[in-house]
């Protein structure tokens, strides 16, 4: 290295960082502010349907160019050519153009639907939409894009496949009525993020307080389905409104969901949607007010046969409106057309009302209600049951089970309380099936017990297809951590570690360890707010060790000439140690058989 | 002793912050990968102990460079050359720049930061980035013998 290079690598680096922007707002929550198109100040362009296109602004400039240009050029046809060009085309925002993205989007009109509906009159619908949306770098300016398209959908109304889905369905706004622009307020690192309609005179024709009233709500409801945007400000003609129509509607402020409750179903569903193809397992999602936040769901064949049937609770009730998300398996042979019923019991007589039936297409699956919806041992480093290799017997097996009383656990019936079981399973030596069921479907597990084995913590200094060489550590919890960090000067006397856990390595020596030619790797998948354990093949693992100029174990592995080791990135501030620790499971004879990597939050 | 709102904190090390990133990841994607850092800072579990706010969110900063996609910037440095220089306010030697900081990983961007924006000793990188004294060297040497040519010219 010369003098020289190091001044020019310096004079780079400045170069670079030069090029910092200035920094973003403070992030409050995880999502991102919404940008408009355009200049803040400036209005959207309505997008055309479906022909929606960055192209399609250039375009517009250059054609409303050209419009000025031509009257021009006319004149002056058989003289001399004009001294100027008139106008250039303006530099489009986009660099590279975007072809628009079929994006699924969902629309609110009205019909009288419900069955057995404590409200009356038509309500507030949810249909589907495939719109044509460009799509960005950025999330946010993408869902700008699509509420623009879906805006602009509602507006020309139900079509035929609705009216066929949902019969009766109709909509409040009046036929004509045109969005003529639209701005988002970039505030949502201050406040709620407010999306601003312009809407053509013809909004407010006809009459009626309940019409009124719905065309708002279908507005609303639409444009706050993305989860940027929480509140609607409207506009006619360029100006805003604060008292909207000839009923006097007084807009005190931007509108919300909460403004237009009149109009809902006590139930409404917003997953799945008319017309949907749902397959197992099958989310059901809306808003509800029903009597203690209680709702059932049936998933039924045209002919009413139960396929599935649960219930949930919405998190309000009994006069307060609350959301409701319940996921659940199913069980069928065949494809079949159905429908998703949603209904709370009546708290007089318990006959089902507000009954709410979405037409679906219900793909074959397997599984069946009563089937458990996670089952887990206590594996070492989170490793999920299915595929594990275990080296004690019997084996603790603790699940859920949603909506059963009680569940076959390897032959045996275990009683389930409060949705959760558990049961002591004997292992055979070698490949064990623990299967979990109701008796007539079954989830199977696949568990290999190695009596004889053991189970270590270590860190890896050095990874090959056929060996490790591990350095054996304790990974401590509980009061058992506490005690060892206060002895290790860690922490003082009477604190206690922050993330109840504590790694103690105090013997450096590391052990050469064969490893089998099928052995399982599991790694933590840290996803915001939680953690997954996911496989990966050793060909992969052993990948992420190759160099990529990210060493993170110091000492053993850093050696010029010396195997590689790098490990995956996620970086932990323990004390001393960076990078994973892992869960070797090893058979008698010391073959590493299974490799879980340790989370260390 | 008063203690510092969550955005206070943001607020005293953002640009500083940012400006790391632009090292680590270039000027276009540093914004959201200091913000994604923070937010996964704040919302730790660890957040509460930690006394070295400055030391905490500049290695957020760095884990979250990591997993982000490299390809990002050589596209970006591809359609900027494509633009005009008026649009994207970054001239020809801007641009050479980016494309060789493209060709280092990630782990020797971060050295060289800390190296000559920061002027740190070898040690002292090696502490920040919880590695070894060594691997920093290393790291440089690598990152200039990968720079070879934009450096002799």
């Amino acid at each position: 290295m010369t003098d020289q290079h190091d001044q020019r690598l310096r004079e780079m680096t400045f170069k670079l960082m030069n090029m910092a922007p200035k920094a973003p707002p403070f992030p409050e929550t995880p999502v991102t502010t919404l940008k408009p198109q355009k200049t803040p100040e400036v209005q959207g362009i309505p997008p055309r349907t479906r022909t929606w296109s960055g192209l399609a602004v250039a375009a517009a400039a250059f054609g409303l160019a050209l419009l000025i240009a031509l009257p021009v050029v006319l004149l002056n046809r058989g003289d001399t050519p004009p001294a100027n060009p008139t106008t250039t085309v303006p530099p489009t925002t986009t660099l590279i153009p975007t072809p628009p993205v079929a994006t699924d989007v969902t629309l609110y009109f009205l019909a009288d639907y419900v069955e057995d509906s404590n409200v009356p009159g038509p309500l507030l619908v949810a249909v589907h939409r495939e719109v044509e949306v460009v799509s960005t770098d950025s999330p946010p300016q993408s869902a700008f894009n699509a509420m623009a398209a879906a805006i602009v959908e509602l507006l020309s109304g139900p079509g035929d496949s609705d009216a066929a889905l949902v019969p009766g369905i109709s909509t409040s706004i009046p036929a004509g009525t045109e969005l003529l622009g639209y701005t988002v307020d970039n505030t949502r690192a201050q406040g709620p993020g407010r999306a601003t309609l312009d809407l053509s005179a013809d909004f407010e024709a006809g009459g009626g307080s309940f019409s009124m009233m719905g065309r708002l709500a279908q507005l609303v409801y639409t444009a706050t389905q993305f989860a940027e945007i929480d509140e609607v400000e409207f506009q006619i003609e360029g100006e805003p409104v604060a008292v909207f129509s000839a009923e006097g509607i007084v807009l005190d402020g931007p509108q919300t969901r909460d403004d237009y409750t009149g109009i809902l179903p006590l139930i409404l569903v917003e997953s799945p949607l008319p017309g949907a193809v749902v397959s197992s397992p099958i989310t059901i999602a809306g808003i509800s007010n029903t009597f203690e936040a209680n709702l059932q769901y049936r998933l039924e064949t045209r002919g009413g046969s139960v396929i599935a049937s649960g219930f949930t609770t919405a998190t309000c009730g009994t006069g307060c409106w609350g959301d409701y998300a319940v996921a659940f398996d199913y069980g069928l042979a065949e494809r079949t057309d159905g429908y998703v019923v949603v209904f709370e019991s009546s708290a007089e007589d318990g006959r089902p009302v507000n009954v709410v039936r979405v037409p679906v297409v219900i793909e074959a699956a397997e599984g069946a209600t009563g089937s458990p919806t996670a089952v887990f041992a206590e594996l070492p480093g989170g490793a999920p049951l299915d595929g594990s290799t275990v080296v004690a017997s019997p084996l603790m097996i603790t699940g859920r089970a949603e909506g059963a009383t009680e569940i076959s656990v390897d032959g045996a019936t275990v009683p389930v309380t409060d949705d959760f079981f558990e049961a002591n399973v004997v292992l055979t030596p070698g490949r064990n099936e623990i299967v979990v069921g109701d008796g007539v479907t079954a989830t199977v597990f696949e568990v290999t017990y190695v009596p004889g084995g053991t189970v270590e913590f270590a860190f890896l200094r050095r990874v090959a297809a056929d060996e490790i060489a591990a350095d054996y550590a304790q990974w401590l919890t509980g009061e058992e951590a506490n005690r060892a960090a206060v002895e290790d000067g860690e922490i003082a006397a009477g604190e206690s570690l922050p993330n109840d856990y504590y790694i103690r390595n105090q013997n450096p020596q590391l052990r050469t360890l064969p490893v089998a030619s099928d052995f399982a790797v599991m790694l933590p998948t840290p996803a915001f707010g939680s953690v997954e354990v996911t496989a990966v093949t050793p060909a992969e693992w052993l990948a992420m060790f190759q160099p990529d100029g990210s060493p993170w174990n110091a000492g053993a592995c850093d050696q010029p000439d010396g195997p590689v080791c790098a490990e995956p990135h996620f970086g932990y501030f323990g004390a001393g140690e960076v990078g994973f620790g892992y869960w070797l499971t090893l058979d008698a004879d010391g073959t590493v058989l299974q490799v879980v990597g340790q989370y260390r939050p | 002793m008063l203690e510092m709102t969550d955005e206070e904190i943001y607020r005293k090390y953002a640009d500083d912050l940012v400006r790391f990133a632009t090292g680590v990841v270039g000027p276009f994607d540093a914004p959201d990968v200091v913000t994604d850092a923070c937010l996964h800072a704040f919302g730790g579990k660890a957040w509460p102990t930690v006394t070295n706010h400055r030391a905490y969110l500049y290695r957020s900063v760095l884990n979250q460079a990591r997993s982000h996609h490299r390809s990002t910037l050589r596209r970006r440095v591809r359609e900027m050359r494509a633009a005009l220089p008026e649009q994207t306010g970054l001239n020809e030697a801007d641009l050479d720049v980016l494309a060789a900081v493209d060709k280092l990983s990630v782990q020797q961007r971060a050295t060289v930061v800390l190296t000559y924006w920061e002027d740190l000793a070898p040690a002292q990188v090696a502490a920040r980035l919880g590695i070894s004294e060594g691997s920093v060297k290393r790291h440089l040497a690598r990152a200039r013998s990968r720079l070879k040519e934009l450096l002799d010219d």
